[in-house]
């Protein structure tokens, strides 16, 4: 059924990447997808890939799954690739057929560019695979709170986000069961060309307009009866603080962050000479 | 204590008439109650239950909350946090993805300190069975389970009184009873006083008073056994009696000598076998 | 002209985390005219029940033959199906979509292919069965109260002239006085046009008083298929997986207890007042 699709693929275990501070994981994750494109060389991605072996492992995980997320994404990383295969210019041709042209630049480039995709697409995936949906809008709830001062509503956006979460999988049920009970008056969502088709969700999607319309006013009033009266002097129960753990991750990340830069430092020193 | 004095109501409707939908209520609820107000579809009777909370506002008359008048604006908070409200789609009033961080979410308004929260939320989900369904998604819950999350997150406010707008009408049977035996634990064990607005007999039968509102008006306020006797008014009404209320009426038609305030089986079985002797 | 079931399984699912088996080795036969109640818990498998019985899921094996269709044949024509066997789902009214109540109730025949007069005729005609009146056409459903919106969408049904019509919970959510009138429209339905008619509740009261044959499904499988009477007569059994009888057959059933036969099957007040007086008339007489 379609409710049973978990959104953004949280795996909930039991594991030190699971416990580290959604800020913290959040902020981590901008940084190594900064970091993956500063490692342009073999060390560079030995080492992104040994931080990234490292942290998979760590998160209990099944490396398939990890690998999985780019599955998506397949045809982007190949199609670059390909492009940069081709369209690369340079010096030592490898292989020429007519007006295509195979240089060893642009191999390289090819390899550059599919490795990338894959690490970003593995590195972030891994963010909400670690990390509940709520916890998740916690972080950037609280990472964008001090730009609230020059107006950006950041409680806002994370109430939105919340109960975007929360009915999506209601919405997705419903659908279902109007789409069913149209097949049962005789509606037909298959055949026709493009324009008869979106004629034929119509009667699907006035209903679901409609009854999101009736939810969200019930909802709002249920939300006026608990005392909700916007972002302004509310606490929350799960206090985030940087523990123990924390520090360790924050250690490690600045490590990581120093070979990255160093391996650069040393190969443009090589390149440049 | 809840304190109902000439209260009207009334809106604009489509056509642009003024629909009166109260008309001079007057009630007064004691702490502690367990109070079923019962009326047919559209005979005011959530217009009414709005009116408690302050989510309406009397046109007429005036509504108190433990001496606070329920149109003192700077007295809004308080009212909802005294006054709890539960509805009738358990969907719509759940608001985060995960059960306990939707029980936190009034406490959470009230600019409760966490650690208090916390104990709260646990609390309130103990109260209503709910605890080791604390991390799930609130969606793979049943309708029953679902309702009593909901509960959970108003008793999370520790309210005084809490109004269920029909909170069982679209739930199956088993949702039903998980919900109506939570309803009586709050009574019963927590002493907090319930206003259950319902137009099914059955659950009536379990208030220690039954108010039946018809055309914007009280028509009954009695213990349910006086009020289910008045078969002929109550099926006026568009509203039904237990079904062994029924029976002992339609003997009493025919001609048999048996209590009219017959309300259980048990009574049932009792009266027809000192029939049959 | 009947609704044949045999053997059928079907698992939600398949191959997912979440596979579940919905229905077990199912097999009956509905007879043309029949009037059934269909009870079983949520999840029981009652609503896979009526959806295979219109084609909209096909069980993973056995077969389900409705009016000489086959509907596990892939060479069936659906529209006939659809035509065949209405469904009402519950909360029919959220499925309302038209600007007018004419539109959304012709939505269904205009579907089948039926002509503009054809959909005026059946819509003249059947407006009446569901008790309301030709003014209300040029209406917008969304102004109805929610009776009147339950009963355009009953009548978007009825306008596919099925012969076999399955209703789940269509007192969902109603006051006593708008579940009588839809029990007695359904009741009308099915004495006057001789639909063959299964009406899913909860409520043992509602079945007893309208139904003649009950089925029940429970975790699965058929757990009984039978005329009320030996359904309820049978109320240890019905307890074991959870249901109840109606409150009057529990008086009986207790009074039995107690040693007192009541003569004949009661589970209407009528039948429990008749049976009465029959049995202190005949006390008297001893």
């Amino acid at each position: 059924m379609l409710k049973d699709i978990t959104l953004g693929q949280f795996f909930p275990l039991d594991s030190p990447i699971h416990k580290l501070d959604p800020r913290l994981k959040i902020m981590f994750t901008l940084a190594f997808i900064v970091l993956v494109f500063f490692a342009d060389s073999i060390p560079g991605y030995l080492a992104v890939m040994l931080f990234l072996g490292i942290t998979v492992k760590l998160s209990k995980i099944k490396f398939r799954i990890v690998l999985k997320s780019a599955k998506p994404l397949l045809f982007i990383i190949i199609f670059t690739s390909i492009i940069n295969l081709f369209f690369t210019g340079g010096e030592n041709v490898v292989f020429q057929w007519k007006f295509l042209k195979i240089t060893e630049t642009g191999i390289v480039n090819a390899v550059n560019m599919a490795l990338r995709l894959l690490f970003l697409v593995m590195g972030s995936s891994l963010l909400t695979y670690t990390t509940s949906p709520i916890m998740l809008t916690d972080g950037i709830e609280r990472l964008l709170s001090p730009f609230a001062k020059i107006g950006l509503p950041a409680h806002e956006l994370a109430m939105m986000m919340t109960i975007a979460l929360r009915f999506i999988p209601t919405l997705l049920e419903e659908t279902e069961k109007i789409i069913m009970a149209q097949k049962a008056r005789g509606a037909d969502f298959e055949s026709g060309n493009i324009f008869k088709k979106a004629k034929a969700l119509i009667p699907v999607l006035v209903p679901l307009f409609i009854s999101s319309f009736r939810r969200a006013d019930e909802l709002a009033t249920a939300m006026e009866c608990r005392c909700y009266r916007g972002g302004k002097n509310r606490t929350s129960m799960k206090q985030l603080k940087i523990c123990g753990i924390d520090w360790v991750a924050l250690a490690v990340m600045i490590v990581f962050t120093a070979c990255i830069v160093l391996i650069d430092i040393f190969n443009l020193n090589i390149m440049g000479y | 204590m809840i304190e109902v004095k000439d209260l009207v109501y009334s809106y604009v409707s489509d056509t642009g008439d003024n629909e009166e939908v109260l008309k001079n209520i007057n009630l007064k609820i004691n702490k502690g109650e367990f109070v079923a107000i019962l009326g047919h579809n559209g005979s005011g009777k959530s217009t009414f239950a709005k009116h408690l909370n302050a989510i309406h506002l009397p046109l007429g008359g005036k509504v108190y909350i433990d001496g606070i008048d329920t149109s003192d604006t700077e007295k809004l908070w308080d009212i909802r946090s005294k006054v709890g409200m539960v509805f009738q789609n358990p969907d719509n009033q759940i608001v985060a993805s995960i059960v306990e961080e939707d029980v936190a979410f009034a406490p959470e308004n009230l600019a409760i300190d966490p650690a208090e929260i916390r104990k709260r939320v646990d609390e309130a989900l103990e109260t209503v069975g709910m605890s080791e369904y604390k991390n799930h998604a609130p969606h793979m819950l049943s309708g029953g389970q679902k309702q009593r999350v909901a509960i959970a997150g108003i008793i999370a406010m520790k309210p005084d009184i809490i109004v269920m707008d029909e909170p069982t009408a679209m739930l199956d049977p088993i949702g039903r009873r998980e919900v109506i035996k939570t309803i009586e634990d709050l009574n019963q064990k927590y002493g907090i006083t319930i206003v259950l607005i319902t137009h099914n007999m059955d659950e009536a039968v379990k208030a220690q008073r039954v108010v039946v509102i018809d055309g914007g008006q009280i028509k009954v306020d009695d213990t349910p056994r006086n009020v289910f006797k008045n078969v002929e008014l109550i099926k006026s009404i568009g509203l039904d009696v237990p079904q062994v209320t029924m029976l002992a009426y339609e003997l009493r038609k025919v001609g048999f000598d048996i209590r009219d305030d017959v309300l259980t089986v048990d009574e049932c079985t009792e009266e027809i076998y000192k029939l049959c002797q | 002209m009947s609704i044949t079931v045999e053997n059928v399984n079907y698992t939600y699912g398949k191959g997912s985390p979440f596979e579940k088996k919905a229905l077990e080795d199912i097999s009956f036969t509905i007879e043309d005219g029949d009037f059934i109640g269909l009870i079983g818990h949520t999840g029981s498998g009652k609503s896979t029940m009526i959806q295979l019985l219109n084609g909209l899921i096909k069980p993973d094996s056995g077969k389900v033959i409705v009016n000489d269709f086959d509907l596990t044949n892939p060479k069936t024509d659906m529209k006939k199906v659809r035509s065949t066997v209405g469904i009402v789902f519950q909360y029919p009214e959220y499925q309302l979509f038209e600007e007018t109540v004419y539109k959304d109730i012709a939505y269904g025949p205009g579907n089948l292919g039926k002509s503009k007069d054809e959909i005026s005729e059946i819509i003249h005609e059947i407006l009446p069965l569901v008790g309301l009146s030709d003014d209300i056409l040029d209406k917008s459903p969304f102004e109805l109260s929610g009776g009147q919106k339950r009963r355009v969408a009953i009548a978007g049904v009825l306008a596919m002239q099925p012969s076999v019509l399955i209703l789940d919970e269509p007192t969902a959510g109603l006051d006593p006085a708008g579940r009588n009138d839809i029990l007695s429209c359904i009741k009308n339905l099915h004495d006057k046009k001789q639909v063959t008619v299964i009406l899913v509740s909860h409520s043992m009261e509602d079945v007893a008083n309208t139904v003649n044959k009950i089925m029940v499904i429970s975790d699965s499988h058929l757990f009984a298929f039978d005329t009320v009477a030996k359904v309820f007569s049978n109320s240890e059994k019905l307890k074991s997986i959870g249901l109840n009888v109606p409150q009057v057959t529990r008086v009986v059933n207790h009074l039995k207890q107690k040693g007192i036969v009541l003569p004949g099957d009661i589970y209407t007040v009528e039948a429990a007042v008749e049976a009465i007086k029959e049995y202190v008339k005949g006390g008297e007489k001893c």
